[in-house]
């Protein structure tokens, strides 16, 4: 009896190394493309905003309170015109992904790092 | 410690407290295998896979109920799919009844006697067909009935046979 308990812990454990394997490294590829997608897109955006000179709306806000107050939501108005929303909405959804990761990552942080003590520990057991 | 602490500490990634509840419920668990397959080998594939199945879904697992009958009904589930995978059955091709059971069909036939009278007489036209060596398209095609009536005649021809 005490061989196949042992059996059934070994298929456990290896299966268990198997699936955390795969969800680490899917993490970290996720991660790691939501981040490059991040960067790729906002340089685009920021490309598109400048050729545009959409910039230069920035600068009515060094005028007067008097006329920031006046003039503000049109001036936010126009600045939402002309920036290219497809591009923003896909910037919004990699950068919610990435997050989405970090928050999963540091919740199960704890979980990771039991899972990678007790399976460092019964491999070496094992040798 | 309580079944509770053990499984709240599996779900914490502490894997190594799988071993107590393995040491707890293997002994029963291989016992009931045992009264109904009654084969040694079988019992310890099938324990490791409910084993297995029972660490995969510890997650879903409530830990204020009760282990036993969580670990119970996975045993079932898994007995009826080993029953299932046991089950003697012949493939019968879409096309055209593969050499297997044709032949299987073919010694019946030779048999002869009471086997072949427990067939209704359409079953008995479409399997003598069959014996002849006609496929499941030419029998249709012959007798002017669908295809798929034929197939159904055929597998409940094989069932009255046990073939």
């Amino acid at each position: 009896m005490k061989n196949l308990e042992n059996k059934i812990l070994k298929k456990i454990y290896f299966w268990e190394a198997k699936h955390l394997t795969f969800d680490l490294f899917l993490k970290f590829f996720l991660f790691l493309s939501s981040f490059l997608f991040f960067l790729i897109l906002g340089e685009i955006l920021l490309e598109i905003l400048k050729e545009q000179k959409s910039f230069d709306l920035l600068n009515f806000y060094q005028e007067d309170f008097e006329v920031i107050k006046k003039y503000f939501f049109e001036n936010v108005f126009v600045f939402w015109l002309e920036i290219p929303k497809f591009l923003l909405l896909l910037l919004f959804l990699t950068l919610s992904v990435f997050l989405t990761i970090i928050l999963l990552v540091i919740k199960n942080f704890k979980i990771y790092k039991n899972k990678i003590n007790n399976l460092f520990t019964w491999f070496l057991k094992r040798n | 410690m309580t079944d509770k602490e053990v499984i709240l500490r599996i779900k914490n990634g502490e894997i190594n407290y799988f071993g107590i509840l393995i040491k707890k419920y293997s002994n029963f668990v291989y016992q009931y295998l045992f009264l109904r397959i009654k084969n040694k080998e079988d019992c310890e594939d099938l324990l490791q896979e409910i084993f297995l199945n029972f660490y995969k879904n510890l997650i879903h697992f409530d830990e204020n109920k009760p282990v036993k009958p969580y670990l119970f009904k996975i045993v079932t589930n898994q007995l009826r799919m080993f029953y299932r995978k046991r089950k003697k059955f012949f493939p019968l091709n879409k096309d055209v009844v593969d050499e297997e059971s044709e032949s299987l069909i073919f010694n019946f036939f030779n048999d002869e006697g009471e086997i072949f009278k427990k067939l209704n007489k359409k079953e008995q036209k479409v399997f003598e067909l069959l014996k002849n060596g006609y496929k499941i398209k030419e029998i249709a095609k012959k007798l002017k009935i669908k295809e798929n009536t034929i197939k159904s005649l055929i597998r409940r021809g094989r069932k009255k046979l046990k073939i």
